[in-house]
């Protein structure tokens, strides 16, 4: 896949799985399964590109005895996933007409 | 493959980022094998699913790598030569790894086992800045320019320079071991703090070799000019050849078994050396200069085409003659 069309999707798609409340890098990849399959090397990026917009926000807690650290988006985050989906209507229509009647 | 040593091996994959964004990847790492475990993974499983250490660490570096390239266009290529410690297909004309703490792991390779692949190119500049950990790096069909290689506190470093012409080269050694193959240089600077420097066979134009402390073996040289300095320590050669060789001894011990100049000088301030010159007694005008120390060499002049200066205040110099 084009590098810059699976950057928005795999950012559109951890936006999503935070989209019901805060996660953490586990459950987000888990719960992605069967969406998409993604790496904790892939995912790890995607986090810190998509706190560095201020997209997400984090904070650890214990969990365990041990630290977890929880991602939950912000009103940006919220923003951006719902720009993310004006965005990808209009690709699938441009697909429908690019694509659409051979398939 | 047990977490801990994928763990350090993926560290040391990341030595070019920033300590405390390692530390953050570490920690991320950390987080997901251990809930990978907690839902029921066994070790050898968790390591699995990561991945090779180096295909996990390229990924996150590769990102960093292009996140540098996509703040400029103008700058795409500097960025890809910038994360051309990883992986590059053109020349690059520097290459500067700085790595404050932790380990810097580059190899340069055409077999098996890489995890820095260079092309046979040219590299110009070429410097390595560590203070501690380990640096391991080898070097195939490459050609420098400038190499300039510092460690600093007690790394194992190792270095493979190959024969191939690489005009200046700077070190300076505190400690570990450098190994600097045989080869063409323009000029070598070398100063060991500690540790040990070991040379095979150097051609040079001229040539600085400092140690304070630690050991240096060169195996053979061919220079213009050598400026050998030992403070303390100890420095051994095998056959000295040039023009000038000025080999002075303040504490610790120098030897050199085939000295072949046209003028040496040797001067002993305290401690020992033991030279050897090519040819006969007679072949060499001696000036000698003794205040305490022991020295077996009498001064002569008879307008010989060589000549050999010996300065010995405390401590003994032993000159010897190959015939």
């Amino acid at each position: 896949m084009d590098i810059q069309i699976k950057k928005g999707v795999l950012d559109a798609c951890v936006l999503h799985a935070l989209k019901g409340g805060e996660s953490y890098g586990y459950k987000i990849i888990n719960d992605l399964r069967g969406i998409i399959d993604i790496s904790e090397s892939t995912l790890y990026p995607i986090l810190k590109r998509l706190e560095a917009a201020g997209a997400l926000k984090t904070y650890s807690r214990e969990f365990n005895g041990r630290l977890r650290r929880y991602y939950y988006l912000t009103p940006a985050g919220e923003a951006k996933l719902e720009e993310y989906k004006d965005d990808f209507e209009e690709v699938i229509k441009i697909y429908k007409s690019i694509f659409g009647e051979s398939k | 493959m047990k977490y801990i040593e994928w763990r350090d091996e993926f560290e040391l994959f990341l030595g070019a980022l920033e300590r405390e964004e390692r530390e953050r990847i570490l920690a991320y790492y950390g987080e997901m094998y251990a809930d990978k475990r907690d839902s029921g993974l066994t070790e050898e499983q968790a390591v699995a699913e990561f991945g090779a250490p180096y295909d996990a660490a390229k990924k996150i570096l590769d990102e960093e790598g292009a996140k540098k390239g996509g703040a400029d266009e103008g700058t795409q290529a500097a960025g890809d030569d910038e994360r051309a410690q990883f992986t590059s297909s053109g020349a690059v004309d520097a290459l500067e790894i700085n790595g404050a703490l932790g380990n810097i792991y580059v190899r340069f390779y055409d077999g098996k086992d890489v995890c820095v692949d260079y092309p046979t190119t040219a590299i110009l500049d070429y410097k390595v800045t560590q203070q501690g950990g380990k640096v391991a790096i080898r070097h195939r069909d490459v050609k420098f320019k400038n190499v300039n290689l510092k460690n600093g506190i007690i790394p194992d470093m190792t270095i493979d320079v190959p024969k191939d012409l690489t005009p200046d080269c700077t070190i300076s050694l505190t400690g570990g071991t450098l190994k600097l193959d045989g080869g063409d240089y323009g000029n070598i600077d070398a100063c060991v703090e500690g540790g040990s420097l070991k040379t095979g066979r150097i051609y040079c134009s001229d040539a600085k070799i400092v140690t304070d402390a630690g050991a240096i073996d060169i195996d053979g040289a061919v220079f213009h000019r050598m400026h050998a300095e030992i403070n303390a320590g100890k420095m051994t050669a095998g056959s000295l050849c040039g023009s000038t060789a000025d080999i002075k001894v303040n504490a610790g011990a120098a030897q050199a078994d085939s000295v072949d100049c046209r003028r040496a000088e040797i001067c002993v301030s305290a401690g020992k050396a033991d030279i050897t010159l090519c040819g006969a007694k007679e072949d060499y005008d001696a000036q000698v200069k003794r205040t305490l120390g022991s020295c077996n060499l009498d001064g002569r002049s008879l307008n010989c085409e060589r000549s050999v200066k010996a300065e010995v205040y405390f401590g003994s110099l032993n000159i010897n003659f190959t015939k």
